[in-house]
C-alpha cells in the first residue's frame, strides 16, 4: 500500500515525509474492537487487555479540564489511526533497518549520532519500536533497554509491578485515552547500584497521516542506581491534525537518580498532550530537563512526587512559541515527606502571536517538616501580538516550610539592545545573543548534541524577529 | 445543583415585598426583579469550574437558614464637604447619581451571591464627592450587625475630577449565623485620589463573601484599597481593579491574622486595560491554630495597556502545625510593551536566623517571634499614608495579635 500523502514541504526544518508503507493500519476511530485489535495483534496477556478496555471505559467518561485550551475541543478522535505497525520486527542492527525508515532516521541524523554518543537506541518510527541497539557492556550490567510491547512479552513481572502505578488510567483524560491504545514507548530497569554513564536515547516520530501516537515509557531506577534519558521528538508536516498522547511514568528508588530530557519538536499540527509523572523516594534525585519548541498545543506538566525524606526533585522547562502556537507547559512538585527539596525554574519566549503558559503546581502535604522549594518563571515575549501567561498553583499544607516563587515577564530591553548594538553588533544579532543567555541556564544542562540543536533551532525560530 | 423551588418562591418574594416596603422608584424595581430572577437561575459557583471558587464549595450554604429581614445598624461620619446618603433610593441629585452608578462596576450576574445581594439590597451608602473636594477627616461607615440573617450591605464611592477622599469602613457582627454579601462600587473621577480602608471584624458564625471593583474609567486616577481582617468564620472576598484610564493606578493590600478555624479566601483582579497603568498588590496573612488562607490573583496585562506596571506578592507565615496556605498568583501578559509585570509568593515559618540574631541580642525567644509576627503584619498597613489612621489600624491589629 503505497500512498503519497499531501505535504507541505519547506516551512518546517523536518517536514519532509515517506509514503507510507505501512503493514497494518486500524481503521479510524475508536471502539472496543479496536482496542481488542491492538490487544490481539500485540499477543497481549489477559491483563493487559483488561486494563485497555478499562481506561477506554474511563476516557469515554472524563472530559478535558476547564482550564485547558479550547483548541483541545478541535481534536476529533473519530479521525484518528490509533494503531499503525510499521514492520513485523525488532530490529537490533542498522542494517536491517527497512530502507525507507533508515532514510528517514538518516536524515534525522540519527546514526551519526549514535557513533559518537548513543549507548542505545530505541527509535519509534510510527507506532511501534523498530530498531534496537544496546551497548554490550550495559547488557552485562543487567540494564533492560527495550520497547516498552517487548518489555512487556521478556519481563512481564516487573512489568506488571510498576506498569500503571505512577499514573493511573483515571488520572486525566489522556492517560486514559494512552492506556487504551498504548503502543510503543521504552523500557528501562536499571538494576542496584548501576550507574549508566552514557544517556540513552529514544527517537520518535510521527509518520502516517492523521495518526495518534502513544507510547508509553517506563522507567524504574533501583535502589542507588542512575540513568539518563533522552526523548526527542520530530514530526513530519501534514495537512490534517495528528494528536500525541504519550504516559511516561518514573521510579526512582531509594539513592538513586534519574534525568529525563525531552527535546519537542513536532511539526506545528500536532497535539501534544502528554502525562509525565515521577515518585523518587528516599535520597532520591529526579530531574527533568523539558523543552518544548513544536507542536501547536503542548499540555504537558512532568511532576515528581517525593515520598521519601531526602528525596530531591527538580524541573528545568523551557518553551518557545511561535505563530499559531500555544505551549502550555510547567512542572508539579509533590512533597508528600519530610526534609524533601525541590526546584523549578521555567523559561519561556514568545513570538509572533505565540502563547506561552507556565502551568505549575507545588503541594506540600500535612505533617511533612523542613520542606525547601523555589519556584522561579521567567517570561521574554519578543513582539506585542504574544502572550506569556504564569499559572503557579501552591498548596502548601505545613508549617515548617520554605517556600518561593518569583515570575517576571519582560520584552526585549531596548536598553540591552542598545547597548549591544553600540558594540558593533547588527540588531539581529544582539536580539539572538539576549535570547541565548535568557535560556542558558536551561541549555546548559543538555547533552552537548542537544544543546547545538536546540541553539539552532532557536535560531531558526528567532529569524526575523527584529525589524 | 439548581435551587430548590423553595428558595426560588423565598427569594422572589422576598425581593418584591422589600421592593413594596422600601418604595423602590422604577430603575430600582427593575434592578430587583432581574437579581431575583437571576437568583433562582444561577447555581452556586462551581468548585471545579471556577478557579476563584477552588477552596471553597458554595454548594454547602443553606440559604435557609439566613432570615431576609434585616437587623443591621449604620453609623457614618463625614465632613460637610461630600455628601453621604444612606438610604439613597429616596429622591435627589444622589438618587439619580445612584440610579446611574449602582450595579453598574458590580454587576447583579456576577454569580449567584452578588444577584443574592442587588435583590435583597435594602440600603446603598453613597459618598458622592465634589470636583477638587478635600475632605479634612476620612469618612468613617461602621455597620454592625446583629441576629442570624442574609445582610447585604452597599457601598459606592463617586469623585470628582481632581478630589481626594478616604473612607474607612467598618464590618461588624454577632455570635449569630449570618451570611453576608457586601458589595462596593468605587468610581473614582479624573486625577482623583481614592483610599477605602476595610475592616473585618465580623462574628465567629458569620460567612461574607464580598465583592470589590474600582472602576478606573478616568485619566490618572489613584485607588489604594486595605482589606484588614481580624475575625470571622469564613472571610471570603473578590477584589478587582478594571484600570482603564491613561495612567490610572491601583494598591490593593490585604491582611488576615487568623486563628481558630478562621478561613480566608481572597480573589484579586488587577486588570490592566489602558495605557501607563500600574498596579501593586500585597496580600499577607499570618495564621495560628487551623486557620487557613486562600489567594488567588490575577493580573492581566491587556493588549492595549502599553507601558503597563503590575507587581503582585502574596506572603504568608504558617505559626501552627495544622495552618495552612494556598497561593496562586497568576500573571496573562498579552502584550510585550510591558514596563514590568511581575509576582512572588513565599510561605514559611518564622525565620530561624531572626529569631537566633534577636536571642544573642538578649531577647527572649517568644517575645523575639512575637516582634518578627509583628513586623510582618506592619508591613502591609505601614503604606497607609495618614499617621493618625495607620496607627488606629495598627491599634486593632495588635489588639487581635495580642488577644490570641
Amino acid at each position: 500500500m503505497t500512498t503519497a500523502p499531501e505535504a507541505i514541504i519547506g516551512e518546517y526544518k523536518w517536514g519532509f515525509y515517506d509514503p507510507e508503507e505501512a503493514l497494518f493500519k486500524a481503521n479510524k476511530g475508536l471502539s472496543r474492537e479496536i482496542v481488542n485489535i491492538i490487544s490481539d495483534m500485540k499477543g497481549e496477556p489477559q491483563w493487559m487487555r483488561e486494563f485497555r478496555l478499562r481506561a477506554l471505559e474511563i476516557f469515554w467518561q472524563k472530559q478535558d479540564p476547564p482550564w485547558g485550551s479550547p483548541q483541545l475541543k478541535e481534536i476529533n478522535f473519530d479521525d484518528i489511526h490509533y494503531y499503525v505497525k510499521a514492520t513485523d520486527r525488532d530490529e537490533r542492527s542498522w542494517d536491517d533497518v527497512p530502507e525507507y525508515i533508515r532514510r528517514t532516521f538518516d536524515r534525522l541524523g540519527i546514526p551519526e549520532a549514535e557513533r559518537k554518543y548513543l549507548a542505545g537506541v530505541g527509535a519509534q518510527y510510527d507506532s511501534e519500536v523498530v530498531y534496537h541497539n544496546i551497548r554490550e557492556d550495559l547488557e552485562k550490567q543487567g540494564v533492560i533497554f527495550l520497547g516498552t510491547d517487548q518489555a512487556l512479552k521478556e519481563h512481564e513481572d516487573i512489568f506488571k509491578e510498576y506498569f500503571g502505578t505512577v499514573v493511573p488510567p483515571a488520572d486525566n483524560r489522556y492517560a486514559a485515552l494512552n492506556s487504551a491504545v498504548w503502543s510503543g514507548g521504552s523500557f528501562i530497569y536499571v538494576p542496584k547500584g548501576v550507574k549508566v554513564e552514557i544517556p540513552l536515547q529514544a527517537y520518535f516520530r510521527i509518520n502516517t497521516q492523521n495518526m495518534g501516537q502513544f507510547e508509553r515509557t517506563l522507567i524504574i531506577a533501583d535502589e542507588g542506581s542512575q540513568v539518563h534519558y533522552v526523548e526527542g521528538c520530530t514530526a513530519p508536516i501534514y495537512r490534517s491534525d495528528s494528536l500525541h498522547s504519550a504516559v511516561v511514568e518514573i521510579i526512582v528508588k531509594r539513592g538513586a537518580r534519574v534525568r529525563y530530557t525531552t527535546i519537542q519538536n513536532w511539526s506545528t499540527n500536532v497535539y501534544n498532550l502528554v502525562t509525565k509523572r515521577a515518585v523518587a523516594y528516599q535520597d532520591a534525585v529526579m530531574e527533568w530537563v523539558d523543552g518544548n519548541l513544536g507542536s501547536k498545543l503542548t499540555m504537558k506538566y512532568p511532576s515528581v512526587y517525593l515520598m521519601e525524606p531526602g528525596a530531591h526533585g527538580e524541573i528545568l522547562s523551557l518553551a518557545f512559541a511561535g505563530k499559531g502556537q500555544h505551549q502550555d507547559a510547567g512542572g508539579k512538585i509533590v512533597h508528600a515527606a519530610s526534609n524533601t527539596t525541590s526546584t523549578i525554574i521555567s523559561k519561556s519566549l514568545s513570538k509572533d502571536g505565540g502563547r506561552t503558559s507556565y502551568r505549575g503546581l507545588l503541594k506540600v502535604y500535612e505533617g511533612c517538616e523542613n520542606v525547601k522549594s523555589t519556584v522561579r518563571c521567567d517570561a521574554l515575549l519578543l513582539d506585542e501580538e504574544s502572550r506569556s501567561d504564569t499559572y503557579p498553583t501552591m498548596e502548601i499544607d505545613a508549617p515548617d516550610v520554605h517556600i518561593q516563587h518569583e515570575a517576571y515577564v519582560s520584552k526585549l530591553g531596548e536598553d540591552q539592545l542598545f547597548y549591544l548594538m553600540s558594540r558593533g553588533l547588527s540588531e539581529e544579532a544582539a536580539a539572538k545573543m539576549i535570547v541565548n543567555g535568557f535560556v542558558e541556564p536551561i541549555v546548559k544542562e543538555l547533552p552537548m548534541e542537544y544543546a547545538v540543536e536546540l541553539n539552532r533551532l532557536i535560531e531558526l525560530q528567532m529569524e526575523g524577529a527584529v525589524g | 445543583m439548581t435551587s430548590t423551588t423553595e428558595e426560588r418562591v423565598r427569594i422572589a418574594a422576598a425581593a418584591r415585598a422589600l421592593g413594596e416596603q422600601l418604595g423602590d422608584p422604577a430603575w430600582l424595581a427593575r434592578l430587583r426583579a432581574e437579581a431575583a430572577t437571576l437568583a433562582d437561575e444561577l447555581d452556586w459557583p462551581d468548585s471545579y469550574q471556577s478557579r476563584p471558587w477552588k477552596y471553597y464549595d458554595a454548594r454547602s450554604i443553606d440559604l435557609a437558614r439566613y432570615p431576609v429581614e434585616q437587623d443591621e445598624s449604620i453609623g457614618v461620619e463625614a465632613d460637610d464637604a461630600i455628601t453621604v446618603t444612606t438610604h439613597g433610593f429616596a429622591e435627589g441629585a444622589t438618587a439619580e447619581r445612584l440610579a446611574q452608578r449602582l450595579g453598574t462596576a458590580v454587576a447583579p450576574g456576577s454569580d449567584r451571591f452578588t444577584a443574592l445581594h442587588y435583590a435583597l439590597l435594602r440600603e446603598a451608602v453613597i459618598i458622592d464627592v465634589p470636583a477638587n473636594g478635600e475632605p479634612s477627616t476620612p469618612v468613617r461607615i461602621r455597620r454592625s450587625v446583629s441576629g442570624a440573617q442574609l445582610t447585604t450591605p452597599h457601598t459606592v464611592i463617586v469623585t470628582g475630577p481632581n478630589s481626594r477622599v478616604t473612607v474607612v469602613e467598618e464590618y461588624a457582627s454577632d455570635d449569630a449565623e449570618i451570611l453576608a454579601v457586601p458589595v462596593a462600587e468605587i468610581f473614582p473621577g479624573p486625577g482623583s485620589e481614592v483610599r477605602y480602608y476595610v475592616v473585618h471584624r465580623w462574628g465567629p458564625a458569620t460567612r461574607s463573601f464580598g465583592y470589590q471593583r474600582m472602576l478606573g474609567a478616568e485619566r490618572d486616577a489613584a485607588f489604594q484599597n486595605l482589606q484588614l481582617v481580624l475575625s470571622g468564620r469564613v472571610v471570603k472576598g473578590q477584589m478587582e481593579s478594571s484600570l482603564i484610564g491613561r495612567g490610572t493606578a491601583s494598591e490593593l493590600l490585604g491582611l488576615a491574622y487568623g486563628r481558630g478555624e478562621e478561613y480566608v479566601d481572597f480573589y484579586t483582579l488587577q486588570d490592566h486595560i489602558g495605557p501607563d497603568t500600574r498596579s501593586d498588590l500585597l496580600y499577607k496573612a499570618a495564621l495560628r491554630d487551623s486557620a487557613r488562607s486562600v489567594y488567588y490573583g490575577l493580573t492581566r496585562v491587556g493588549v492595549e495597556a502599553k507601558n503597563a506596571d503590575a507587581n503582585q506578592e502574596n506572603r504568608n507565615l504558617l505559626l501552627s502545625k495544622t495552618a495552612r496556605a494556598d497561593s496562586d498568583p497568576v500573571l496573562e501578559i498579552l502584550t510585550s510593551n510591558v514596563i514590568r509585570a511581575s509576582h512572588g509568593a513565599t510561605a514559611g515559618p518564622v525565620d530561624e536566623e531572626q529569631l537566633f540574631y534577636l536571642q544573642t541580642r538578649g531577647i527572649p525567644r517568644p517575645v523575639a517571634e512575637g516582634m518578627l509576627v509583628w513586623a510582618f503584619l506592619e508591613e502591609g498597613i505601614g503604606r497607609v499614608p495618614e499617621d493618625g489612621l495607620r496607627e488606629e489600624l495598627l491599634g486593632l491589629l495588635e489588639a487581635k495579635v495580642r488577644g490570641s
